[in-house]
């Protein structure tokens, strides 16, 4: 069940001791092996949600994955989520981690969509603008989707920009099944 | 008017279908399209 407040609290008071303790890079690295982990093996996210399962053997499965990839804080951190029997709520945790840390940082993510893949430069040239635009720190993420046919869309946290053909095809379809001498109601 | 405003749909769904077609052979090229890209980038404004 995907709970986002419990994520985010979860999420809070880890980010919290970790810069307590001065280790919240590593912890944030620890998130994103696990992110990566749950999101690339369907065994251990079906291991965290499965009701089957004995918690002490969740916990001796978990230990045995991540015990020599993550920190102390972050095996900590899984264990009392086990304890509280809330580990099927870690992949959001891990989500919700990475908005705090962001936020924290003071850095935003943009996703840049394009049609083809796109130069260096060009891409610098995007970076620019957007970073003028605001006074945090720009962290892209690029993907390519042929349908758009040409220009690209700018996705930050919540914000779209779309400058693409497809956008302005759309558009014109639009203008055109929009009928103005025929009435909607008869 | 109801034959008219047909006509005028099924125009405007030829004319896109087109228009479509044209500029994707217009952008299959990498040049034409990073040119494209730079323009609109230029154009752009985030608030």
């Amino acid at each position: 069940m995907v709970n986002p407040r419990l994520a985010s609290r979860y999420a809070k008071s880890l980010v919290d001791l970790a810069a307590e303790k001065g280790q919240l890079e590593a912890v944030r690295a620890d998130m994103q092996v696990l992110q990566q982990i749950i999101r690339g093996n369907r065994d251990v996210a079906n291991l965290l949600k499965s009701p089957i399962i004995k918690p002490d053997k969740k916990q001796q499965i978990l230990t045995a994955i991540f015990e020599n990839r993550i920190s102390t804080i972050s095996n900590a951190f899984i264990k009392l989520l086990v304890i509280k029997g809330r580990e099927s709520n870690l992949p959001e945790i891990t989500t919700a981690f990475e908005k705090q840390y962001n936020q924290l940082k003071n850095i935003s993510n943009v996703k840049i969509t394009t049609a083809v893949p796109i130069d260096a430069a060009v891409l610098g040239a995007i970076r620019q603008k957007v970073e003028a635009g605001t006074d945090k720190k720009i962290e892209l993420e690029i993907a390519v989707e042929p349908d758009l046919i040409g220009g690209f869309v700018l996705e930050t946290e919540d914000r779209l920009y779309d400058a693409s053909v497809l956008r302005d095809l759309k558009d014109i379809k639009k203008q055109f099944t929009q009928n103005i001498y025929t009435p909607n109601i008869r | 008017m109801a034959a008219l405003t047909d006509v005028k749909n099924q125009v405007g769904n030829l004319v896109i279908e087109v228009a479509e077609k044209v500029l994707r052979k217009e952008l299959s090229d990498k040049a034409a399209q990073e040119q494209y890209i730079k323009q609109q980038a230029e154009s752009i404004k985030l608030n």
